[in-house]
């Protein structure tokens, strides 16, 4: 492989440009940053651009879509277009929305001067180790948000839970300690799982070398790793042996794996004993599926509160308040759309790091340093690139495409002789003692493309529960095999969660299943909020679920069996900050031999209830494709 | 309703934008079959082109006197838009018959016009001292100009009706500790002057707030909310407040005038003894605007090119002949501070060692105005002058540059009764990132940002009753924080009606 880290140079999105209506037609989503993992080997990028464009179609129609099953006012989100089916004007700029990528809830919640203020007032010192170790479970937080936090009602333990959860800004790191446990290199990463988990079915392999690849880029020879498709693979908690994933005939891939857990990234001792690395996003929120729904939501303009983001964010009910990232994303995008755009995610969607302002870096004086040496070269653009060029305007997008960065003294300086490390440069005056403080000197972005409107976006009130709730709400769907290993690894994260053990599950994605013509009897499950909430179901109270076509019609060549109910399964679901009780259905699937190719909507009718218009199908559930390998 | 009116704003530029928006130059695609790939082959490009760069921000600063009411978007990207929209907006030719107004019969050709010392729109705003008068006096009426001996006569309005305008620049102090002075290569000093606009002086005067015994108990009912320019706001005004800070330089050589924006001032140096009329230049110009999505402000400040180099420019040695506020040639023998880079007047030497007022400051500016896409000052700026130029190659404003542009995307609604500090949190620039400030008015605290000191923007005090009783400890309320005044240091030169002032 000559680049596992990624292409040299960016792929090139594939529009049709018609010249009747001067406007472009996306042909498919392209992979993040442009970047391609397969720059040897075209025809498995083409496999893996096609399924990974299939995949955030997915999210774009379930973002559209929104929640009209048990929520008022958050369905039908069509100021969201999908740049897949909607030609897009020539010269429609994007815009980047952009913020600062340490955790702001850490600042809200426990640091000082803040509205309302919070009981801990810890200074700046303390929050930056928080924000790289996470020990959190001494400072509960209100559960109440809105309208502003309430520290006199009920608090609950300090989430996301998972062993990066805290760093819920779309942007993760792991710190490189040397033995005087100074820090010697800051990984960054923006990467979306869902990405990862599309690259593992076309290649574990490669996967493997991606991994190797950007967590050794520009390390010296005694710092590197060897990664291994083993080392990612998911494992039966039960029995330790490899989950073989029914759509691949392969293992299934672990997104908390050795080289990509926690915050801390260990270099020394014992070789056999080095773990850690940041190489795609783990804080339960922190999904490409998220974050597309969050846009799409934030695009409903609403009766009041428009331009407080506290306020929209209370009202519709989109991300977690206090964050950085989403009440902003949320307003800027419904300020767009206020304005007379309809907006959407530019392609390549995701969740981009941007370059790091470097006004208040300074390097120690070392007579060694090579001439002209500045804070700058030691930030490291491991995947994607600086400035890419926007195919639609042939001008230079308003921001950065990096997907992963290290921060790293440049081995030139290592030959050079220099004798400090990362954590000699200072940062505004201070020491580099954690790698949140480099977090908080750059931004994530986010770019959107806004374009004159083709759908009209009558404001709505806040988002509500109904009084009654009778639909159910599908939330995701799996092998049963693999879903099985997913909630049955319990993960230990240094804050737990409050209901229960934090499960692998809440690092799955919401990627639809492949089942492919002629198969029968296929073990799956769909996780869903059922109208009756935790209670018990008898058997014959069991929903029914009919797989539908893009039209939205019933497709009969699938036959579906309900075999088992489970009333509380108790998990993030992947984009979720927080643990929540789901209902899980397990499902016996055959597949008629004249099956049609594509992906299929899912509708769960209650018991008492018959399919029909009135149950809005849920996109992108089950995928019906070639057999594996063919 | 305050969404439909940023709305309405926003959509005429937005769509006029979008539907303007030109097929990519030299790239039309020529075919149409399905596979087409745009012309434009992705590729990693140079940061700024040399037509400058908007960085898409929605609405891009043309050469019109309409002050915006708001950003489009909450990006740094339109942020920056905005506040060079403001600086175009308010240093435009003001009205001579309704001050804070721009004179609209001057046409866009005279934009920052040579030699031209009429006042502009921001130059006719109201000086604070015309607003907190002494003994907590009621201000004239917005367009009332100055009169009697006890008021200072301020050169925005009277340049309106004399034939010898002037301007009061008694000011030197700048807000750091020690109200250091900064002294120009002329060993002329900096001279300062800060304004208000009619939403926030209808605000003051229409709630009585040039009365600091009225801010004692305003403040916590209804409480100090400046405007914002939002329907709630409205009684005082479509546009939300507006305060300026300003920097002048005396200019003594003619020879300089056309490089600036000039207005003649009447002033007095602290060790001269007679005022006298001179002509100033602008140097340094802080404007700060709240708005419906700025409740923190937005802070906007800007420079003349020619102040000073910044440390990278003087690392670097790519430095230009002459500086305002910096010797290329500085000799540490001679140089009274040694050519100790930014040492604060106040401080050198021990702060009971008076320094003099006329020993040159060598200022270099700590942040390098930012250049990163996603706060492409250097672009904006090159683009803006590119529209300046295009208007009036010679005007004045093409020796101006935007340093930066300050925000909160938190966007927080101030409480009634809240105490200083007020949140100065989730800013952008990031504090992390570029500290925003002016090496005219900020200069000995670069590594600050405008809200370090504004969070803890304080009401007027009052001096106390007389005591009736025995001061009892252990019933003494707990100290806290005073009240806080919207961020604005204006509030705090409010003075007590003489009745009502203490006796000790």
């Amino acid at each position: 492989m000559p680049n596992g880290a990624g292409s040299p140079k960016p792929v090139q999105p594939e529009y049709q440009y018609d010249p009747q209506t001067e406007s472009y037609q996306l042909l498919r989503f392209t992979t993040p940053a442009c970047n391609n993992d397969f720059p040897d080997d075209p025809s498995a990028y083409d496999q893996l651009a096609a399924l990974w464009s299939q995949n955030v179609d997915g999210f774009e129609q379930q973002a559209i879509c929104g929640n009209p099953w048990n929520s008022l006012y958050q369905a039908q989100q069509t100021a969201y277009y999908n740049p897949l089916r909607t030609p897009i004007p020539a010269g429609s700029f994007a815009v980047d929305v952009a913020w600062i990528s340490f955790p702001n809830r850490l600042i809200q919640y426990l640091g000082q001067n803040q509205t309302p203020p919070n009981p801990y007032n810890l200074p700046q010192e303390q929050l930056w180790a928080l924000a790289d170790n996470g020990e959190l479970a001494k400072y509960p937080i209100p559960q109440n948000r809105c309208p502003q936090a309430d520290w006199n009602g009920p608090l609950q333990p300090y989430g996301p839970y998972g062993p990066r959860g805290w760093l819920d800004e779309y942007c993760e790191i792991s710190v490189t300690r040397d033995t005087n446990n100074k820090i010697v290199r800051i990984d960054f990463t923006c990467e979306n799982p869902e990405y990862y988990q599309t690259l593992w079915r076309i290649s574990p392999q490669r996967v493997a070398e991606v991994f190797e690849a950007a967590l050794n880029a520009g390390a010296p020879a005694d710092r590197q790793i060897t990664v291994t498709v083993e080392d990612l693979q998911l494992l039966d908690p039960q029995t330790g042996q490899p989950v073989i994933d029914p759509q691949t005939g392969l293992p299934a891939y672990n997104p908390l794996n050795k080289w990509n857990s926690g915050p801390v990234s260990v270099r020394t001792g014992d070789p056999a004993q080095w773990s850690g690395g940041a190489m795609h996003l783990t804080a339960t929120p922190n999904t490409l599926q998220t974050e597309i729904g969050l846009g799409a939501g934030a695009t409903v303009q609403r009766l009041t509160g428009n331009t407080d983001p506290q306020a929209l964010i209370c009202c519709a009910q989109y991300g977690q308040n206090y964050r950085n990232s989403d009440p902003h994303i949320g307003q800027t995008i419904n300020l767009a759309v206020g304005a007379g755009t309809n907006i959407s995610l530019a392609d390549p969607p995701g969740l981009y790091i941007q370059m790091p302002s470097f006004a208040q870096y300074a390097l120690p004086a070392d007579p060694k340093l090579p001439a002209g040496a500045k804070p700058e070269d030691c930030w490291q653009i491991v995947r994607g690139y600086e400035r890419l060029t926007d195919p639609i305007t042939n001008a230079p997008y308003p921001g950065s495409f990096i997907l992963h960065a290290a921060f790293q003294l440049p081995q030139s300086w290592i030959d050079a002789g220099v004798s400090f490390t990362v954590g000699d440069i200072k940062i505004a005056g201070e020491p580099i003692r954690y790698g949140s403080q480099v977090l908080a000197t750059l931004e994530i972005a986010l770019f959107g493309r806004p374009i004159p409107p083709v759908v009209a976006a009558p404001p709505e009130a806040c988002v509500a529960s109904p009084p009654t709730v009778t639909q159910a709400q599908p939330i995701q769907s799996m092998y049963a095999t693999v879903w099985n290993a997913f909630y049955g690894t319990i993960i230990h994260p240094p804050t737990p969660p409050p209901g229960g053990p934090e499960v692998l599950a809440s690092n799955s994605s919401i990627i639809p299943p492949l089942v492919s013509a002629g198969d029968e009897n296929l073990a799956l499950v769909l996780v869903y909020g059922a109208p009756t909430g935790t209670n018990p179901l008898p058997q014959p109270q069991w929903p029914t679920i009919v797989w539908t076509l893009p039209d939205g019609s019933a497709d009969a060549a699938i036959t579906t069996t309900v075999t088992g109910f489970n009333p509380s399964i108790y998990y993030a679901p992947p984009g979720n900050t927080y643990p929540s009780n789901n209902q899980l259905l397990q499902l016996t699937v055959s597949i008629a031999r004249n099956a049609p190719q594509g992906v299929r909507g899912v509708v769960i009718v209650p018991a008492g209830q018959v399919f029909s218009p009135a149950i809005t199908p849920a996109p992108a559930y089950l995928v019906v494709g070639p057999k594996a390998n063919s | 309703m305050k969404k439909t009116l940023i709305a309405v704003s926003i959509l005429a530029v937005l769509l006029l934008v979008l539907v303007a928006a030109t097929p990519p130059q030299g790239s039309s695609p020529q075919s149409t079959h399905a596979k087409a790939h745009t012309g434009a082959k992705p590729s990693t490009v140079s940061a700024h082109a040399p037509a400058g760069s908007t960085s898409n921000c929605l609405a891009p600063p043309t050469v019109t006197s309409t002050t915006p009411k708001d950003f489009a978007l909450t990006r740094q990207a339109d942020a920056n838009c905005f506040a060079w929209q403001e600086f175009i907006s308010l240093g435009w030719t003001a009205s001579s018959r309704m001050r804070g107004q721009p004179d609209t019969t001057v046409p866009a050709a005279k934009i920052g016009a040579p030699l031209d010392v009429k006042p502009t729109v921001w130059e006719t705003y109201k000086e604070s001292d015309e607003v907190f008068l002494p003994d907590a006096a009621k201000p004239g009426a917005w367009n009332s100009w100055p009169a009697g001996a006890a008021i200072k006569i301020l050169g925005g309005m009277k340049s309106e009706t004399d034939s010898q305008p002037a301007l009061d620049l008694s000011e030197i102090g700048q807000a750091s500790p020690g109200s250091p002075w900064l002294t120009a290569q002329s060993k002329l000093l900096t001279l300062y002057e800060r304004r208000m606009n009619e939403d926030e002086f209808n605000y003051i005067v229409n709630n009585n707030l040039y009365n600091a015994t009225t801010q004692q108990t305003f403040v916590t009912s209804p409480g100090i909310s400046l405007p914002d320019g939002t329907a709630t706001s409205a009684a005082y005004g479509p546009l939300g407040s507006i305060e300026t800070k300003a920097a002048w330089i005396e200019l003594p050589n003619n020879a300089d005038w056309p490089r600036y924006k000039i207005s003649r001032a009447n002033i007095r140096y602290p060790d001269g003894v007679e005022r006298k009329n001179v002509v100033v230049g602008l140097v340094g110009l802080h404007i700060i605007h709240k708005t419906a999505l700025g409740q923190q402000f937005i802070w906007a400040t800007f420079e003349h090119r020619d102040n000073c180099p910044s440390r990278d420019e003087v690392a670097s040695g790519k430095l230009k002949a002459k500086y305002t506020y910096y010797n290329p040639k500085c000799d540490p023998k001679t140089d009274y501070y040694g050519c100790a880079a930014n040492a604060n007047p106040a401080t050198y030497k021990g702060s009971k060692t008076p320094n003099p007022y006329n020993a040159p400051n060598q200022i270099v500016r700590e942040t390098a105005i930012a250049s990163r896409p996603n706060d492409d000052v250097v672009g904006l700026n090159q683009y803006v002058w590119n529209q300046i130029k295009a208007a009036n190659p010679k005007s004045v404003y093409l020796n101006y540059e935007l340093v930066n542009t300050l925000w909160s995307n938190q966007n927080t609604t101030i409480q009634p009764g809240a105490r200083t500090p007020l949140f100065a949190g989730q800013l952008s620039p990031g504090p992390s990132q570029e500290p925003v400030t002016n090496t005219t008015l900020e200069t000995y605290v670069q590594s600050l940002t405008c809200l370090t000191c504004h969070a803890s923007a304080p009401i007027a005090s009052v001096q106390p009753q007389a005591a009736t009783k025995i001061f009892d400890p252990t019933k003494a309320p707990a100290p806290t924080n005073p009240y806080a005044a919207d961020y604005s240091f204006l509030l705090d030169n409010a003075q007590q009606p003489k009745a009502n002032q203490g006796n000790h």
